[in-house]
């Protein structure tokens, strides 16, 4: 009966440890293969356990679309990506106001080449770990 | 908004004092180094160039570009894989890996699987001498190179391998090889459009060749960081000088309606801002001098 316990015990400590884990290689992977028709720029990882907010920047060209895709635990995180300009303004984010839901990604066709920064932040996260691809086509 | 801090050093008094200072992520850059007044012993923080290096966009936007005007592919314009042998010094081997590279990701673009296997070779060896090749699986590389049908995953496995190779390289003492190979990348691409731009006079690739000011900056940004190389100096005398020409180029900025429309379940946003450069002939022909004339330096 104690043994049992203890192979109870161990193994729901083993699914919390492995729940709480961060897979950051197979989320990636995962943001990979909805690039579809774009081709492969970069990979975010996004490991939020320590900050908030996660910020990268890259210099988006003109006549070009981008897209970052988002892999995560789909029932417990929300991830937020919002793409701002030069001047820190906000051009756009995932979230649908209407549905009141956050898409699996984001696309922006830029006309105008410069640094762009690109937020991530997790809202009603759980697990804050996932990780965003970028892509583009011509 | 998430502010992001970056510290570095300033040697003071032989260097023997140091003093820290942190900046926000709105400050420019160029303006961080610039303002410290001992050049050669800037130890730039691994997280600045890190930002710098990946913002910087990717040569295949170029060779993208290149294959959308349905030119033909053309080995003739690449680095052959013979002047491999030519590349002794550490800096020379960093900057024809980046060279290299763009070159690959120009062959994988055209799905050339027997150009795809040797420009990978060579690449794979000059990471050996740069002691970065554990970042490469050359095997896979290889097995995916072999068939026209995989080339897109080599393009993505060989693109991720190549961010692994600057991000370590920035994080670690060896910053300026990693700036080197970022500088070779970029120069190839621009070789590549304005060798074929020479030859088709195509508009888009006028463009996009009239449309590096921003990355160029980036670029120089990244250079400063490591001008106590000598190599790395020479190279950023260079691209100054062809900054000079892109800070002439005219912009002209106009704004249009913003739209978004649903893509495969993703939004997509039309932004409202249209910039389009004005580049002369004149212009083109001088940027395209000084990239030929440099690039050709620096694959002897």
């Amino acid at each position: 009966m104690t043994l049992k316990r203890l192979f109870i015990s161990c193994f729901m400590l083993n699914s919390f440890i492995m729940s709480s884990e961060c897979n950051l290689e197979e989320f990636s992977k995962n943001a990979a293969q909805k690039l579809a028709g774009y081709t492969y720029l970069k990979t975010y990882k996004l490991d939020a356990s320590k900050e908030a907010e996660i910020e990268y920047s890259y210099v988006f060209s003109n006549n070009t679309q981008y897209v970052l895709t988002l892999a995560h635990e789909l029932e417990t995180t929300d991830i937020l990506v919002s793409i701002y300009d030069n001047n820190r303004k906000e051009l756009c984010n995932n979230y649908d106001k209407k549905g009141k839901k956050y898409f699996q990604g984001i696309g922006y066709s830029c006309s105008a080449t410069g640094i762009y920064y690109v937020m991530f932040s997790f809202k009603n996260a759980k697990n804050k770990c996932g990780a965003s691809v970028l892509g583009f086509k011509k | 908004m998430k502010q992001r801090h970056y510290k570095y050093i300033v040697p003071i008094l032989l260097g023997t004092l140091f003093s820290c200072q942190k900046s926000s992520n709105n400050e420019d850059f160029n303006q961080i180094v610039e303002a410290n007044p001992i050049e050669t012993e800037v130890d730039v923080s691994s997280e600045i160039a890190m930002q710098v290096i990946e913002q910087m966009p990717s040569p295949l936007e170029i060779s993208a570009i290149i294959k959308k005007t349905g030119l033909s592919y053309n080995s003739g314009i690449l680095n052959p894989i013979t002047h491999m042998e030519n590349y002794t010094t550490n800096s020379q081997k960093a900057i024809n890996f980046g060279i290299y590279a763009t070159d690959l990701g120009y062959v994988n673009m055209y799905n050339s699987s027997q150009d795809a296997m040797n420009y990978l070779e060579t690449v794979s060896s000059l990471s050996q001498d740069l002691n970065v090749s554990h970042f490469f699986n050359f095997e896979l590389l290889q097995k995916l190179a072999t068939n026209e049908q995989n080339l897109d995953s080599l393009m993505h496995i060989s693109t991720q391998n190549f961010e692994e190779i600057n991000d370590y390289l920035a994080k670690s003492q060896r910053g300026d090889l990693g700036a080197l190979i970022i500088a070779g990348g970029w120069i190839e691409g621009m070789y590549l459009a304005c060798e074929v731009h020479q030859k088709s006079d195509h508009k888009s690739l006028r463009e996009k060749i009239g449309d590096q000011k921003v990355s160029l900056s980036s670029l120089i940004s990244l250079m400063n960081a490591y001008k106590s190389n000598p190599d790395v100096e020479l190279i950023n005398k260079d691209l100054m000088k062809l900054q000079n020409i892109f800070n002439k180029i005219q912009v002209k900025e106009h704004t249009r309606e913003s739209k978004v429309i649903e893509e495969d379940g993703i939004p997509m946003y039309q932004d409202k801002k249209v910039l389009t450069v004005m580049v002369t002939d004149d212009e083109i022909n001088q940027i395209r001098t000084l990239v030929i004339d440099l690039r050709n330096r620096l694959v002897k």
